[in-house]
């Protein structure tokens, strides 16, 4: 499975809202395009606004190459934004050393632990992803 | 080390006869006869016949015991005793005395039985066994001897038997009449003495035969064995004389000591009585010799006889007590109470090896250590032989116990840790189940002194082996207060640290011994950040070795629902999703790391990879909590409950807005526009409608507090995580206190038509009646600070009588004696402390999920629903679950699968196109794949959405299998004592409410520790019986209203337009005028005649039925019933009966039951109507036509054992019971409720009614004496036993303490059966000492 394709999923997202209900969490959340994203963004590291443009990538690894990459788990990313990611290590990479997160403004880790139908969104496809980065999440 | 307790002692006592002493055993055990009365001689030594004399021990140091030659410590006591020259009734025997006197004859003492019910009767009570069925046996034989005048046997008369004055007795010989002819020739004998004396005369005719003892004791030493039986003595054990004192006996010096100050001694008060006895003794039998006056002879006896009954019982009303002065203590009064020798020194003993002191908190602590200090050791001069006590030191185990005792958590064992200081320390988490605080409380320590006992103590009570509650099984031993808010704060969504702070808090949650794996940064870029969340997630798998994988989920405390969202997506963060131990959405509050809830964090540990891990998992989380908490802060201050400009308006108004429309609705009740409430009168319509807008203030207030108040402050988020305080809590402080309610009604009226006299009277004004408007914060007013502080709490039910029932090894549940009170625990035999669902022992769909993330897919193909049909069919078909699981958890089993996996993949299938395979394909299409139709895709959305592998199938089966093993009661568990506990604890939390009744406003129910009280005690009138009916026809209202009607009681006076006075020329009557109209409205089915009827069939009124005469449709005719007598007082009396008629005719009940108060109709469940029937008479409603007798029943125990019997009455105990607890929000165990219905009633065969937990019931289900006598009335029970020569067996708890014997529960059930290393030959007898001697004397 790995080896098939790293990249889960990729798209471009309008941020038409963020944090409706503004005091909930010092930092916030937002939401986009053509199909439905509800993400929580540490805003203070990453600041978004309102019709801001991003693009969101969902993969299993970060690695450039995908043979090498090990884990089946998952990650993302969002370009000119942010991006998901697991890796075999967290430490600190090199500087000569290059992948995907290069090309990345954010990244996060996490991992998909659920998939879930929801027949109420009528945009969609059948299918629907919850998934979880830590304690970040994207529908 | 000491030694362990030998079950084999070389002796051991069987039971326990009691009886009482005859003086020739009296005298046979004493050392000599007391005739001295004073004290010391003029040495100041003790007395030579006194009764301090050496002779019978010694309780001076110095002074060697004359009997026995031993010291203080080393005499046991000898006995004295002394001759009394007249006998004197024994005050504890006087009431039994009188008694017997009833029963024989008192001229030749033979019972006063004809000798048919004599015979009927000795057969009768020599077949009874049971100690209160022969109590009944008595009651009647004497009620019976009572009636009889002329005994049957000598033909004399006898009278009633008195009790006169305190201690006199008195045979009312002359009150027959027949004895008329008796009196007189009596009254003859005074001819002489009227003579001389004049003033006797009027006196004369008042003379009755008096009782002295010497007289009872002739009579008494006349009456027969065979008689002594119908008196129910055992004559070989206690003849009716022994229970007259001829020789008291002196006891030891050692009981009652002098103790010694400067040159003066101070005396026990038995010393100083019985030497009083010895002296009026002694004046006595000098008088007899010198010969006094009768009056003063008479007047020196009594005396003696009042020191008597003051040396045994000196509380005796009538004995003449001083007020003012000490009063004595006499014997009964050292055994009695709680400082008693029963309760403060047999039940309860002084032990070694215990200490007591203040108590604090340390987190630091395991949660199952406790700190002990150090001392010095101060060993000085030793010698050879003394036994040298070791100090305490680390990891010994010790019991640790807070009063009050409420429950078996009351007590567990610690393992030790010595450390500087005084007090006992333990982690904050053991709090709960001590109910401890640190104000100041204090704790009891016991240290277990055999290994035996420390293994027990730390297998059975340890803190680990107890971190659930036995009631319902929900974890007791959990986080608290600042521990759940720092958890909270920790898991907020907007917590982030960089390394490291991430690696620093970690480190807090170890003492720098744990290897920890520090997860991935949940950020990456642009920055390495960590969350809160992980930090949770490394608490509970600190590292890769560790086993320990999570798997939960379930909603927090600030949960909001909604449709149309994921539960995940919740704003609050309250949906929590623990997956192998990673924390994947929700903040951590009470409902998982708290108490009391079966979906928590630690619970989840506990059940999954036991005790150790959970137990791990909460120090772990202590420390964490404690040190992050201080590091970051968190306090509470004035600015924190001020309100802001906002909330303060918006409270106002809300206020503001509540009185006015409180004026409005008693301004509209004034003029009489308020609609009434069914059910209801005006009063109560206004008072409910009142108390509904006042108590929605509070909530509405609550609400403003919930969206106003900064998510920073720290009340509210005290609130919101569950740690301390509630919602109302916050808003009582911040907004506005509110309603104050007393048991389920506003404040009631302590003056005049007022509740206090700053209010007009009548008022019913919010404020009058105990709305506290203020908040904490802006202050009360005087009257609101008064109202504010009215409230309280009852006290707790006492349940002794379940304390020796246990489990046997057949499973049963058995009292000491053997007695069979449950077949089978719970019927299923499980332990309610295992359980994780209400019913099951384990959770399916928890452990399902738990079950699949654990066990890896490893490319396993998933099964298809027929394959997972027929391994679960396989595996739950083998030996090992047929054998140790019951078919009903099979079927369970069965059941969750096939709708949780089978049905629910098959529907998947279905919907995305694929076979749906739920068959076994048959042989023509075997060799289809199912699998093959579908593109790859559709089967990986399948997959991901539902797919199970065989593996996880069997693990997962298998761990049902293991838990519902594990889940199984041991033998010996005191499962009677666990229920009790279970069902008193909670007493304690409940507040006194009522609570409004299924919907109707005006029908209230008792609830709380009164109701509670009412069905254990098995109460024969209780406060509120309500039958609840189902009817035939419960969709109509009309036709409910129809049922209604008959069952209510209609009154001549509701239908009745008018009842008058009708006199004419020659006849006057009362004409009865029937309100047609209301009948109809009423829906009553009766007519006039019926009517009629009614009236003349009312006993009281005594009406005949010529006297009714009906008049057209609508009136009737009452005559009065003429009588003989001359013309002109009839005419008198005729009136006067008339105003009687016509005053006790509305009263006349015309129609429904006299018992039921009133009926309501209520709607139950989806509209159908049922009725609600206030008051007995449940035979008679479930009788009435329209009823469904079958399906009708009333709260009311003892008319449900009366009507429908007793396994009906054991259901409605335990209905009512879980129905209250429940009100409250308490729940307990099923099995806890079933076992207490149970013994209330298994005895029901024998003696047909629900025995009551309270000191009568208890004392039909007990026949131990020495139980009992600890219990109540200790005094009274070892007399009674006495006098029946009761033999207590020595089988229950209670004697096993008193006796000092290892009991038969628990660990002391189990025995240990080998066979004898002689095999079937039995050992040589063993000659006797006395026989060998013959032997060789022959030779």
């Amino acid at each position: 499975m790995a080896k098939k394709n790293i990249l889960l999923f990729s798209d471009t997202f309008n941020i038409n809202d963020c944090d409706k209900d503004g005091k909930k969490f010092d930092r916030g959340r937002g939401e986009s395009l053509e199909m439905e994203l509800v993400i929580d963004v540490n805003t203070d590291l990453y600041p978004l606004d309102i019709g801001d443009r991003v693009n969101v990538i969902l993969t299993t690894s970060l690695a450039l190459d995908p043979s090498k990459a090990q884990s089946e788990d998952m990650i993302t990313g969002a370009s000119s934004a942010e991006e998901m990611t697991q890796k075999a290590s967290w430490r600190e990479k090199s500087s000569t050393e290059r992948d995907l997160s290069d090309e990345f403004e954010y990244v996060m880790y996490g991992k998909v632990y659920k998939y879930d139908e929801e027949r109420r969104s009528k945009v969609y496809p059948s299918n629907l992803v919850i998934s979880l980065f830590g304690n970040l999440k994207l529908v | 080390m000491k030694e362990q307790v030998l079950e084999t002692a070389p002796r051991k006592i069987k039971h326990i006869q009691f009886s009482v002493l005859s003086p020739q055993e009296i005298v046979k055990n004493s050392q000599f006869v007391v005739t001295h009365r004073d004290l010391f001689n003029e040495n100041r030594a003790p007395m030579e016949n006194g009764v301090l004399d050496t002779r019978l021990g010694t309780s001076d140091h110095d002074i060697l015991c004359e009997t026995c030659g031993e010291r203080m410590a080393q005499c046991i006591g000898h006995f004295g005793y002394i001759k009394l020259v007249l006998p004197v009734f024994h005050i504890g025997y006087f009431k039994a005395v009188i008694n017997m006197l009833q029963n024989i004859c008192k001229s030749c003492s033979r019972v006063l039985l004809e000798e048919d019910d004599r015979r009927t009767y000795l057969k009768r009570i020599r077949s009874t066994k049971e100690s209160s069925a022969r109590g009944k046996i008595e009651k009647s034989i004497n009620a019976l001897c009572k009636k009889i005048v002329d005994c049957p046997y000598c033909n004399a008369i006898n009278g009633p038997v008195k009790k006169v004055g305190a201690i006199k007795i008195v045979h009312e010989k002359f009150k027959p009449k027949k004895a008329h002819e008796e009196q007189e020739n009596f009254k003859n004998t005074f001819v002489n003495a009227v003579e001389s004396m004049p003033e006797l005369k009027p006196h004369i005719h008042k003379a009755q035969e008096d009782l002295n003892a010497m007289k009872v004791l002739e009579l008494f030493k006349k009456i027969s064995d065979e008689d002594c039986e119908l008196l129910g003595l055992d004559p070989q054990n206690a003849r009716p004389e022994l229970f007259i004192w001829q020789r008291v006996p002196v006891p030891p010096v050692a009981i009652r000591p002098s103790i010694a100050q400067d040159n003066a001694s101070t005396e026990d008060d038995l010393t100083v009585k019985l030497s009083e006895i010895v002296q009026t003794n002694t004046n006595i039998a000098a008088a007899l010799s010198k010969g006094i006056t009768i009056s003063q002879l008479m007047e020196q006896w009594d005396y003696l006889q009042l020191t008597v009954a003051m040396y045994i019982n000196s509380e005796m009303p009538g004995l003449g007590n001083m007020a003012g002065t000490k009063p004595s203590r006499g014997l009964c009064q050292r055994l009695k109470g709680k400082q008693g020798r029963f309760r403060g020194n047999l039940s309860g003993k002084r032990v070694d090896f215990s200490g007591r002191t203040v108590i604090s908190p340390d987190p630091n602590l395991r949660i199952d250590e406790a700190y002990q200090s150090a001392k010095d050791a101060c060993a000085a001069e030793l010698q050879i032989g003394d036994v040298v006590e070791r100090h305490l030191r680390d990891g010994d185990v010790v019991l640790f116990n807070r009063q009050p005792s409420l429950h078996k958590l009351s007590i567990m064992a610690h393992y030790v840790r010595v450390k500087p200081w005084r007090t006992f320390r333990f982690n904050e988490c053991v709090c709960t189940p001590y109910n401890a605080d640190f104000d100041g409380d204090e704790m009891n320590l016991h240290v277990p002194q055999t290994e035996e006992a420390r293994v027990e103590a730390i297998e059975l009570m340890g803190v680990k082996n107890n971190l659930v509650t036995p009631r319902n099984g929900d974890p007791i031993i959990a986080a608290i207060q600042d521990f759940i808010t720092s958890s909270y704060l920790i898991t907020k969504k907007d917590v982030f640290y960089n390394r490291a702070q991430f690696t620093q808090i970690c480190s807090y949650m170890a003492d720098a011994d744990l290897h920890i794996d520090i997860p991935p940064p949940a950020i990456y870029k642009p920055v390495r950040l960590w969350t809160g969340k992980q930090i949770f997630n490394v608490l509970m798998r600190p590292n890769k070795s560790s086993s320990v994988l999570v798997n939960l989920e379930s909603k927090g405390r600030s949960f909001e629902k909604s449709e149309s969202r994921a539960p995940e997506m919740c704003p609050n963060d309250g949906y929590v999703v623990i997956q192998n131990s990673e924390i994947m959405c929700g903040a951590i509050d009470k409902s998982l790391v708290g108490d009391g809830n079966k979906h928590s964090l630690f619970y989840t540990i506990l059940r999954d990879y036991g005790a150790v891990q959970a137990a791990d998992a909460m120090n772990r989380l202590s420390k964490l909590c404690s040190r992050w908490l201080a590091n970051r802060g968190f306090s509470i201050g004035i600015s924190d409950v001020q309100p802001g400009e906002i909330l303060r308006e918006k409270k106002d108004k809300l206020i503001t807005d509540a009185n006015k429309a409180c004026d409005d609705l008693i301004e509209r009740s004034k003029s009489g526009k308020l609609e009434n409430q069914p059910g209801c009168n005006e009063e109560q319509t206004l008072e409910a409608h009142i108390s509904g807008i006042l108590s929605r203030v509070r909530d509405d207030a609550g609400q403003i507090c919930m969206t106003e108040l900064n998510r920073h402050n720290a009340p509210l988020i005290m609130a919101t995580c569950g740690s301390k305080g509630s919602k109302i809590n916050v808003s009582q402080m911040v907004a506005c206190v509110g309603q104050q309610i007393i048991s389920g009604s506003r404040i009631p009226d302590g003056f005049q038509d007022r509740s206090l006299p700053h209010f007009p009277k009548h008022s019913k004004t919010p404020a009058a009646r105990g709305f506290v408007r203020n908040s904490f914060y802006s202050g009360l007013t005087p009257t609101e600070f008064l109202f504010h502080a009215i409230s309280g709490r009852e006290g707790l039910v006492d349940t002794a009588a379940l304390e020796d029932l246990a489990i046997h090894y057949d499973m049963s549940v058995r009292n000491s004696s053997g007695g069979l009170v449950q077949f089978c625990y719970g019927d299923d035999g499980l332990d309610p402390a295992y359980l994780e669902d209400e019913v099951l022992p384990v959770d399916l769909k928890r452990n399902l999920q738990h079950t699949i993330n654990i066990v890896p897919w490893a490319n396993d193909p998933g099964l298809l629903p027929y394959e997972i049909k027929e391994i679960t069919d396989l595996i739950l078909d083998c030996d090992e679950f047929r054998k140790s699981c019951t078919q009903s958890y099979i079927e369970s089993l069965q059941k969750f699968i096939s709708q949780e996996l089978v049905e629910k993949l098959v529907s998947l299938r279905q919907s995305y196109g694929l076979i749906s395979a739920d068959e076994r394909p048959n042989d023509e299409y075997s060799d289809i794949d199912p699998n093959a139709i579908g593109s790859d895709s559709v089967k990986a959305i399948v997959d991901h959405k539902l797919k199970i592998t065989e593996r996880q199938l069997r693990k997962f089966l298998n761990i049902c299998l293991q838990k519902f093993v594990k889940a199984k009661i041991e033998p010996g568990t005191a499962v009677g004592a666990l229920g009790a506990q279970s069902i008193g604890e909670p007493g304690t939390q409940m507040t006194l409410k009522t609570f409004h009744f299924a919907g109707v406003a005006s029908m209230n129910i008792t609830l709380g520790v009164p109701r509670i009280k009412e069905i254990i005690n098995a109460s024969k009138t209780i406060s509120t019986p309500i039958i609840t009916c189902k009817l035939v026809n419960d969709s109509d209202v009309k036709s409910a209203r129809i049922v209604k009607g008959r069952l209510e009681t209609t009154y001549l006076g509701d239908i009745a337009k008018y009842i008058d006075e009708i006199y004419e020329r020659d006849s006057c009557y009362l004409a009865i005028k029937l309100d047609l109209d209301a009948i109809q409205k009423l829906q009553l089915e009766t007519n006039i005649k019926e009517i009629a009827r009614a009236i003349v069939n009312d006993r009281k009124l005594k009406l005949e039925i010529q006297g009714i005469r009906i008049v057209d449709n609508d009136e009737i005719d009452a005559y009065v019933p003429e009588r003989d007598g001359s013309r002109r007082q009839e005419l008198d009396k005729l009136y006067f009966r008339l105003q009687v008629l016509k005053r006790a005719l509305p009263k006349v009940i015309i129609k429904g039951i006299q018992t039921v108060t009133r009926a309501v109709i209520s709607e139950a469940k989806a509209g159908k109507k049922q009725l609600l029937v206030e008051g007995y008479g449940l035979r008679e409603v479930m009788t009435t036509e329209g009823i469904f007798g079958t399906e009708t029943t009333s709260n009311n125990v003892n008319e449900v054992n009366k009507v429908l019997g007793i396994e009906a009455a054991r259901n409605t105990i335990i209905q009512e019971i879980q129905y209250t607890m429940g009100r409250h929000g308490m729940s307990i165990d099923p099995r806890h409720v079933m076992l207490l219905g149970d013994i209330m009633t298994y005895k029901g065969s024998i003696c047909g009614e629900v025995l009551g937990i309270h000191r009568f019931g208890i004392s039909n289900m007990k026949s131990s004496v020495l139980m009992l006598a600890s219990f109540e009335k200790t005094t009274d029970h070892l007399f009674d036993a006495a006098l029946h020569s009761k033999r207590d067996c020595l089988e229950g708890v209670s004697e096993s303490i008193i006796m000092g014997m290892p009991m038969q529960l628990g660990t002391g059930l189990f025995k240990l059966i080998r066979k004898s290393h002689l095999g079937d030959e039995k050992p040589p007898r063993r000659k006797l000492i006395f026989d060998s001697r013959k032997q060789i004397q022959l030779f």
